[in-house]
């Protein structure tokens, strides 16, 4: 190999180790802002996640072939039990010559309990795909308000719970102000979430999160009851 | 011979269209009544808790004769009613007027607002209509989506032929928002 091959191959080597210098960097800084964060908020911060969270069945934990939690921040706050935490996941594919490539996918998420025991309910923004199925006839869960049918796709395993949490008060909140963030809730919990944001923008998030909860209505509890038996 | 078999094909599958969507509408119609049962036994929940609020404010109020009249008249009639959603709308809209009334009246004696069993059951019949509100918008939803169904090109020519007509919506008032709305915020517990 002559001297100019050596050199290519230094520079490549080079320019790999600054990729992940940077890449590290970048991490550390986010983690540090995690934990001022959290300091902050008077909440714990944690590197990994201590509570299997991506193990809870809703359905973003439940997308692409490989997926991970990390920087989370728990505990009760202003009388709410949350947890904040960043969330990917990976899809691979192969294209026909058996290329594999792979695609990241990161979120921003939000939990809290909800003082109820629900079965899934998911809160989407309607997309192009969706809102055109709406005009071929296929319908997801409709309800009173055609506004909020058009910006929001609701899907349940019980219709009847959806119509119990989406009421008035609750759509028209999520028409004026909950469309920053999708919503899961199952069982006793509430997953709010995001495209990844920046850690100082996690309070706008928690600020969403703690809304959406006051806006759940309270039949929800009397409907579902938190022991189980559905009334 | 290959004429043939489209038209076979197309029939085929014209058959199983036209069968799923029967059993689409069947499964509609059965929920629709199914939703209507919850209602109707949210408003039988209301009928019941009104015999204990109205003797809770006589215990206060005994010489209110007329609003408990009312009341016992406009229950009874609501009991009576059995007949189709919008006919039982109807019958409920002078119960939640008497009892409207019935809450004005216990506003103006401060010992039966301030007594533990009238706030109770105050708390009983709001949750009642909170649940009646939730039952009622489940049971408009289903109805919604069947009746679109029923209106809509190619279900309505199905709809026509099988004789599923347009269900009615039920609206009825709240009858009662006094008990304050508990404040979840707070509630929170550990994930």
């Amino acid at each position: 190999m002559n001297a100019g091959g050596i050199l290519f191959i230094l520079l490549v080597l080079f320019l790999i180790g600054c990729g992940a210098w940077i890449a590290y960097r970048i991490q550390q800084k986010r983690r540090e802002e995690f934990f001022m964060l959290a300091t902050k908020l008077g909440l714990t911060y944690s590197r990994d996640d201590p509570f299997d969270t991506v193990d809870y069945p809703f359905d973003l934990f439940g997308r692409g072939d490989k997926r991970g939690a990390e920087n989370f921040i728990y505990g009760v706050t202003n009388g709410l039990d949350v947890r904040l935490f960043d969330y990917y996941y990976v899809e691979y594919s192969s294209d026909t010559q058996g290329h594999r490539t792979s695609s990241t996918y990161r979120f921003s998420c939000a939990l809290t309990q909800v003082d109820a025991m629900c079965p899934h309910i998911a809160l989407e923004h309607e997309g192009l795909l969706s809102g055109f199925a709406r005009h071929l006839g296929f319908h997801d869960i409709e309800f009173e308000s055609e506004e909020f049918n058009r910006a929001w796709k609701v899907h349940a395993e019980d219709k009847k719970c959806a119509y119990a949490l989406c009421d008035a008060r609750m759509m028209q909140w999520l028409l004026d102000e909950g469309g920053v963030a999708q919503y899961e809730v199952y069982g006793r919990v509430i997953l709010c979430y995001t495209k990844r944001v920046s850690p100082p923008e996690y309070e706008n998030l928690l600020e969403v999160l703690r809304r959406f909860h006051a806006h759940v209505p309270t039949v929800l509890a009397s409907l579902y009851p938190r022991d189980g038996a559905k009334a | 011979m290959t004429v043939l078999y489209i038209v076979l094909l197309a029939v085929g599958v014209i058959l199983i269209a036209v069968a799923l969507s029967y059993n689409r509408f069947v499964s509609q119609r059965n929920l629709i009544r199914n939703s209507w049962a919850d209602v109707d036994s949210e408003l039988r929940r209301r009928y019941d808790l009104i015999p204990n609020l109205v003797s809770t404010v006589k215990g206060y109020a005994a010489h209110e004769k007329e609003i408990f009249e009312r009341v016992a008249e406009a229950r009874s009639a609501a009991v009576a009613a059995t007949g189709p959603v919008d006919q039982q709308a109807t019958a409920e809209a002078p119960l939640v007027s008497a009892l409207r009334g019935l809450l004005a009246v216990a506003e103006r004696y401060p010992d039966l607002k301030a007594s533990q069993n009238f706030l109770g059951l105050q708390h009983e019949l709001s949750n009642t209509e909170d649940r009646l509100q939730a039952a009622r918008r489940f049971y408009n939803g289903n109805v919604r989506d069947y009746n679109r169904r029923v209106q809509s090109f190619p279900s309505n020519i199905l709809a026509g032929m099988f004789g599923f007509h347009a269900e009615k919506f039920f609206e009825v008032e709240e009858a009662a928002r006094a008990a304050p709305a508990v404040d979840m915020t707070g509630q929170g517990g550990t994930p």
